[in-house]
């Protein structure tokens, strides 16, 4: 019974993700957050000098961060829901981003246009 | 035997009063001990996301079912997890630092979760009347 019910939420997400997708509902608030991005301060636990388990970008420069939070915002259209008010991207930069041969950046962002988290993608 | 660490470290503003995406206001360091071993530490955790998904666990009426926390910073999730096996409980993670094989009560773990949830609360509010 677990299974079952498992497998309709997953569905149900998936449903949702689609329709919204398909809607062109997610697009406004990716642009809300390539307005964020800009100025978005990057957490020092995916910095390349970061301490921790977390993924790491292979760089500490900030602003080279930024622009591919932006390329991928303004480029990627494969928006997942991540939650009730955000959604998030997997978007491959095309070259290493990360210290383990990343080469996808993930971006979480809420309907508002904030930035929760981005990190170097498997 | 088990015990939660709690280390606050940033808070973000843009997040507070927010409805859902509240739990990502306040990072810091996190640390689970086992005994005296160190078993998980992490810096940059959101602890209300953990809260988030430890308070559902608490709260659900069927006492036997499994706790998994899945944090917005990783793909490795779940990241902390809590399993039954016939009413003796263990902990994972696969950014844990040993394998553990001690048990515990769902009580242990409870309580434990409590001395948590209360520091991180004086935390908090000494935070918030300084920033």
């Amino acid at each position: 019974v677990f299974n079952a019910i498992s497998s309709i939420v997953l569905a149900v997400d998936k449903l949702a993700t689609w329709i919204q997708q398909t809607l062109g509902i997610i697009r406004p608030f990716a642009n809300r957050a390539i307005d964020v991005a800009s100025n978005y301060t990057i957490k020092s636990c995916h910095m390349l000098s970061g301490r921790g388990t977390k993924s790491k970008f292979n760089t500490n420069d900030m602003n080279t961060i930024r622009n591919w939070m932006i390329t991928a915002l303004k480029n990627g259209n494969n928006f997942k829901v991540n939650s009730k008010d955000s959604y998030s991207i997997v978007y491959n930069m095309g070259k290493i981003i990360g210290t383990e041969g990343q080469r996808c950046i993930k971006i979480v962002f809420t309907i508002a246009g904030k930035i929760i988290t981005t990190y170097p993608h498997k | 035997l088990i015990f939660f660490k709690f280390k606050l470290t940033d808070r973000r503003k843009e997040f507070h009063n927010e409805k859902y995406s509240y739990v990502y206001e306040y990072d810091g360091d996190f640390s689970i001990f086992i005994g005296k071993e160190l078993f998980f530490d992490e810096p940059g955790m959101p602890i209300l996301e953990f809260f988030r998904d430890v308070n559902k666990w608490r709260k659900i009426w069927d006492k036997s079912k499994n706790m998994f926390y899945n944090c917005v910073e990783t793909e490795d999730n779940p990241l902390i997890s809590f399993i039954n096996i016939n009413n003796d409980w263990v902990i994972h993670s696969p950014w844990q630092k040993f394998k553990c094989n001690v048990t515990f009560t769902r009580k242990e773990i409870e309580n434990a979760l409590i001395i948590l949830e209360n520091n991180v609360n004086e935390q908090l509010a000494k935070f918030d009347s300084v920033v």
